[in-house]
């Protein structure tokens, strides 16, 4: 490859830093309002404290929203990872046009605009009243995640050749020891690259939470939403600081553990 | 391991139908324990749908596949106790290369002594002993396929099925790892069944070619049986070189017939292949090797030397006849060897041999 001149490569770093800047930026900006001692936003604030913390953690409704929001990421991830994997298995085996027909079902919620899907599950959970309860916004969120770890685990799938469970089978594995030994562990970075995109998915959700949400199942998105129609306080901003910490924290983990999410194996 | 010659197997009445294409019509075939098996075919003769039903990863539409005393046409792969090797290695990528030689005894729960005890001889059988901690992703082809060889060989399988093991392989790798094959089988005896579509292959391993066509058997028999007494032109065709000289069958009768030859005005005399009737139109088969040179005379057959192919230590010399079909003559090359100009072929009557002509 011939060399690109230095002065172009300067040019070409100027102009993605300018880009990345531009992307981070107004998010990192949120990580040092978190701090401010005065109760109005400013960036950067004029003094330095952690009040807005110990306002966060005392509030009994923001502690509750957070604690909720990890409740329901964490119920809809497995849900959808186990719900996912499965049709992933069973997509895989259809034969044409239904596995495309299959497939294309199971990837709608991520196609449909999500305020469609909002208002059909707030109908829905209006007729069985699992509007306002921890179990609608976690059901509704499976929904959300599904595709997520569909896709990921058809991808992974994809890579399994059918004579290694052909040769596996003639060793003598019944089924369950081919899943175990053979499908599963090749299909395990697809699994973890879905687990993560599902409980970012779910954690912050705000269009199908705000419809769901009620008094009884109010994420931390739906609480930040109603705080900043009311009032726009640094509080808000602690509240975005473990929304980003939260949905960094499994790209970490999942770097950690060297596979990739959405990677084959 | 040494002396279990594994089980004998056989097909009876098999067929299997895709929709409504035939792949195989009413194979009927044993395998004696311990026997060296190849069918061998083109590509679409159905050689690969058998071993398949062998293996139990088909199921034939009609017929029954024994494997020992024991009608396993409706047993699982999982319990017929088979060695399986793929073209493509079929090995497991997330394990390392004793992981998948002992893959078979370990979820056949076997103690881990034997289990140990398996790996490591099947290892040294194909002398990979040094690579078992490797992952089979850093393997080149040809030991893989050692891997695949040994990981069929420590389940010690009741039979062994392969299916064209060598097809992935370079030329190099391929006479090696065959060779491998053999001394394998030699040594442990095991009834074996091979899928190729080299005749090379075949040839050096095999105790018994069967050559399939059309998903029938069209013949079967020792790789010197078949290469000596071809049934019809397809099979003398498809093993070995061949030249064949069409004409009309003028007399049939004990094992002989004549045939005679408008184009170049004679009539030669061979053994025949049975079933050949007077009239018929039929192909004298003479194999280049058998064919002698000699300075033109004045009666016999003739022909100008039109191509010289030099192979080493054997020299192909094309010859075109007076009717224009080609005689192929191969013999020892010698830098004294000056073949050019009109020269007179001959052959031994015993030699060649009458065949019906099926393309």
């Amino acid at each position: 490859m011939p060399k690109t001149p230095l002065a172009a490569r300067i040019a070409l770093y100027c102009v993605v830093a300018a880009v990345l800047t531009f992307l981070v930026l107004p998010i990192l900006a949120i990580v040092p309002s978190a701090f401010s001692e005065v109760s109005y936003l400013r960036i950067p604030p004029e003094s330095y404290s952690t009040r807005w913390f110990a306002v966060f953690f005392e509030d009994p409704e923001w502690r509750s929203s957070l604690w909720t929001s990890i409740q329901i990421a964490t119920s809809a991830t497995i849900l959808a990872v186990i719900l996912g994997t499965l049709a992933a298995l069973g997509l895989d085996r259809l034969a044409e046009p239904w596995k495309t027909l299959g497939t294309g079902l199971f990837l709608a919620p991520m196609i449909v605009p999500v305020i469609v899907t909002a208002v059909a599950l707030y109908f829905l959970g209006q007729q069985t009243g699992l509007v306002g309860t921890k179990l609608g916004m976690a059901a509704g969120h499976t929904l959300l995640c599904l595709p997520f770890v569909v896709i990921n685990v058809a991808i992974a799938l994809r890579a399994i050749d059918g004579d290694w469970l052909r040769a596996a089978q003639g060793l003598g594995a019944g089924g369950p020891t081919i899943f175990r030994t053979i499908i599963l562990p090749n299909i395990l970075p697809g699994i973890l690259g879905g687990t993560v995109f599902s409980f970012i998915t779910s954690f912050d959700e705000v269009v199908v939470s705000i419809f769901l949400a009620g008094y009884g199942a109010k994420t931390l998105p739906v609480k930040m939403w109603e705080t900043i129609r009311l009032e726009f306080t640094p509080v808000v901003a602690v509240a975005a600081l473990f929304m980003i910490m939260l949905t960094v924290l499994p790209f970490v983990l999942t770097r950690f553990f060297g596979t990739e999410p959405g990677s084959a194996p | 391991m040494t002396g279990n010659k594994g089980k004998s197997l056989r097909f009876e009445g098999i067929s299997k139908h895709f929709d409504a294409i035939a792949a195989l019509s009413t194979i009927d075939m044993d395998v004696s324990a311990g026997e060296f098996l190849t069918l061998l075919g083109p590509s679409g003769s159905g050689k690969t749908t058998l071993l398949n039903i062998a293996a139990g990863y088909l199921d034939p539409t009609t017929g029954r596949v024994y494997i020992g005393d024991e009608d396993v046409t409706r047993v699982s792969p999982r319990h017929r106790h088979i060695g399986m090797v793929f073209q493509n290695y079929a090995l497991f990528p997330h394990m390392t290369v004793r992981q998948n030689v002992g893959y078979g005894p370990m979820v056949r729960r076997l103690p881990q002594d034997e289990i140990r005890r398996r790996i490591e001889t099947a290892l040294a059988m194909v002398k990979m002993e040094d690579f078992g901690e490797r992952s089979v992703e850093a393997l080149s082809g040809g030991q893989r396929q050692r891997v695949a060889l040994a990981r069929a060989m420590a389940a010690e399988p009741d039979v062994i099925l392969m299916d064209e093991p060598l097809g992935a392989l370079d030329r190099q790798l391929r006479k090696e790892v065959q060779l491998e094959i053999r001394r394998l089988h030699e040594a442990h005896g095991r009834t074996t069944i091979y899928v190729t579509h080299d005749q090379e292959e075949a040839l050096v391993m095999s105790d018994r070619i069967a050559v399939m066509r059309d998903g029938r058997v069209a013949q079967q028999g020792s790789a010197s049986e078949l290469y000596h007494r071809p049934k019809n032109t397809f099979i003398a065709r498809f093993l070995g070189e061949s030249n064949l000289i069409s004409g009309i069958v003028e007399e049939a009768g004990n094992g002989q017939a004549t045939l005679g030859v408008a184009g170049l005005g004679m009539a030669f005399r061979a053994p025949a292949a049975d079933g050949l009737q007077k009239g018929e139109t039929a192909a004298l088969l003479i194999r280049p090797e058998n064919v002698r040179l000699c300075p033109e005379a004045s009666h016999g057959i003739t022909g100008q030397v039109e191509e010289r192919v030099f192979l080493g230590e054997i020299e192909a010399i094309r010859l075109r006849l007076a009717d224009g079909t080609d005689l192929w003559s191969r013999e020892f090359a010698t830098e004294r060897s000056e073949r050019a100009g009109r020269l007179n072929a001959s052959w031994n009557e015993a030699d060649a041999r009458i065949l019906p002509i099926e393309d």
